[in-house]
């Protein structure tokens, strides 16, 4: 095995690394033989091994089928800490982009009726929604008062001012608030962040991505979740801007000096963590939760934009266009959930970083009407490919904390991406293949190339053959709007 | 005026000399110079040429800096971002840098740029924070090196 880590493979799917040295637990990564072969590639199994140090940690440090090299956890990673051991939390093991997640949206719109009019949709939403580098929000600057008020109100903050309704709230993790947010937990400096970015897309691997439901592989939990095969689609992929990079950074100074009080080995520096129940672990906690809060703000807010975009492109009223948000997800966070370890009922706090909670049917955290089926699990493809919408499953609360893959997952450098961009047109060879894609800068267009992204086919297989999540529909990108 | 004049008008150069590093997710620079001050204003000078094209940022507004650390990568990491917050939150774009004290655990500088214009800034990339992944900041013979890496 590259980096002299041994893996012993468990199933088709499933790869275990066996508990040595320092480890607490073994790893575990869900893959199939070439989805495994890049992520040992990409020295992820390392920091599979490293965050099996963490304190507290208990059944697995796991990763995910997208998984790829990141700051101390990697992006795909999942750990659960029992916080009446001790159990840490790791700012590395949310990301500086805190609750980066995604929203789908359903319409009452057909394939058909849009189809020539792609590229007026994609300009809509272009100069509709505020996004890209330099850009400040569709909202006015808000006083430090009134951010505190969203930072704990989250996407309740965004219906109360008529972006959206009551309804979307049920549709969303956490209903679009963590109650664990205490905007006083936040410095200075991410407060002033965050008061002119309320509703920005922000640039990288954020979009919007026009779509229409190509495949139905669930009929049943289709139908429930409001979604039929040749309906056009929207999905929002934002997180929580500078506030969030903040809250972040000042979290990593706090916690290396944490980690020397505590007297915690960690292998790697980018792995400093607290105890949840220590004061800087529940301020982290509090600080991470009101950037949550920030970002689903923000998706509710562009959600309305996007809503408002669609109707200016088609001239069409709200009613034609019966927009419903399916669910939202956040695939970078730290929470406290209770999850049975070895019989016995513990609160754990279950990192997800780059990886999208999965929860199962009957389970009191779905909303009321999916709770027949299970909560939607929406993992985002790269720019050509395309998305899917995922149900939980049983197994994943089982065995990964009700934790699945959240998207495709890098697996080339931006800098070889935009080496093999070169010459290239990426725009013009995704209209061939029927995606139009506006993007603020060409860089962006060459660095987020599909080539730079793993299949995200063959992640969601492995996800749907291990059963940690079930695909439902298959969503066929049209058009995709890039910062 | 003569070309003598002109050229003691120009401001000192970096001395120093940076190239970015291959990074799957996000974008790295290894930076070496002469001096600790040189390596601090090389890293910005580079990083903020991922960001827009210097030569298109005139030095017209000066913005003061004064920072304090634990030890010399976190004031490192921490000068990077102080950078970042006074684009991010000042709309001003820096293109010139200027470290008058420096310790391991302090610096005072002056920066320099102006205020972003859509028309004349071509930017380039959104840089998110400056981490403290696989940072090392060392002597090196005579001079200093450091590698950093950006989430982008």
């Amino acid at each position: 095995m590259s980096n002299g880590i041994k893996a012993n493979k468990i199933d088709d799917y499933t790869w275990e690394i066996p508990k040595t040295g320092g480890m607490r637990v073994p790893g575990r990564v869900y893959a199939d033989e070439s989805l495994f072969a890049s992520v040992a590639r990409d020295n992820c199994l390392q920091q599979v091994v490293n965050v099996a140090h963490l304190q507290g940690i208990v059944r697995y440090s796991m990763a995910m089928p997208d998984a790829h090299w990141g700051y101390g956890f990697p992006i795909g990673g999942v750990a659960g800490t029992d916080i009446a051991e001790g159990g840490v939390i790791s700012p590395g093991g949310v990301g500086y982009d805190i609750n980066c997640g995604c929203r789908v949206l359903a319409t009452g719109l057909t394939h058909d009726e849009v189809k020539d009019k792609i590229g007026k949709i994609v300009n809509a939403l272009y100069s509709d929604v505020p996004c890209g580098v330099g850009s400040s929000g569709a909202i006015s600057k808000l006083s430090v008062g009134e951010l505190k008020k969203l930072l704990r109100e989250g996407a309740a903050w965004a219906v109360k001012r008529g972006y959206g309704k009551e309804a979307d709230l049920e549709c969303t993790e956490e209903r679009g608030a963590m109650e664990s947010a205490d905007p006083d937990a936040l410095s200075e400096r991410a407060l002033e962040r965050g008061r002119n970015q309320v509703g920005t897309l922000g640039s990288g691997n954020h979009f919007l991505e026009v779509g229409v439901v190509e495949r139905v592989f669930d009929p049943e939990v289709a139908r429930v979740f409001g979604l039929e095969e040749g309906r056009i689609t929207v999905m929002i992929h934002s997180g929580s801007r500078g506030l969030g990079y903040q809250v972040c950074d000042d979290s990593l100074k706090v916690m290396q000096r944490a980690v020397e009080k505590y007297h915690l080995r960690i292998p790697d520096r980018q792995l400093a963590c607290a105890p949840v129940q220590s004061p800087e672990g529940q301020q982290y906690l509090a600080a991470m939760s009101a950037a949550a809060n920030y970002a689903w703000a923000n998706r509710q807010v562009m959600m309305a934009l996007v809503a408002r975009a669609l109707e200016r492109a088609l001239g069409a009223g709200p009613k034609d266009l019966n927009v419903r948000l399916v669910y939202d997800v956040c695939h970078n966070i730290a929470k406290l959930e209770k999850h049975d370890v070895e019989r016995e009922r513990k609160t754990l706090c279950v990192h997800r970083k780059g990886a999208t909670r999965s929860f199962p049917p009957g389970h009191p955290d779905v909303p009321e009407r999916y709770k027949n089926v299970g909560q939607p699990v929406l993992v985002p493809g790269d720019m050509g490919t395309g998305s899917y919408v995922c149900v939980g499953t049983r197994e994943a609360l089982e065995n990964t904390f009700g934790s699945a893959c959240h998207g495709a997952g890098r697996m080339m450098s931006r800098s070889k991406a935009i080496k093999r961009g070169k010459g290239r047109s990426i725009d013009r060879e995704l209209e061939k293949q029927g995606v139009i894609v506006k993007a603020r800068q060409r860089k962006t267009l060459a660095e987020e190339m599909p080539d730079a992204y793993k299949n995200v086919d063959a992640v969601v297989d492995v996800m749907h053959a291990a059963k940690i999540c079930r695909k439902v529909v298959r969503i066929q990108p049209l058009g995709v709007v890039k910062g | 005026m003569s070309v003598k004049d002109h050229e003691k008008t120009l401001p000192d150069k970096p001395g120093g000399e940076c190239h970015t590093i291959e990074h799957t997710a996000d974008i790295g620079l290894r930076c070496r110079a002469p001096s600790l001050s040189s390596l601090f204003e090389c890293a910005a000078r580079a990083m903020f040429e991922l960001i827009v094209p210097l030569d298109s940022v005139e030095p017209a507004e000066s913005v003061p800096v004064v920072l304090k650390a634990a030890s010399v990568e976190e004031l490192f990491v921490t000068w990077l971002e102080e950078l970042l917050y006074i684009w991010e939150s000042k709309r001003i774009l820096l293109s010139r840098f200027e470290v008058s004290k420096i310790s391991s655990e302090s610096l005072e500088a002056e920066v320099k740029g102006e205020s972003y214009d859509a028309g004349r800034h071509d930017l380039q990339s959104e840089i998110k924070a400056a981490t403290y992944h696989g940072l090392q900041i060392e002597r090196v013979g005579d001079g200093w090196e450091v590698q950093v890496i950006f989430d982008v």
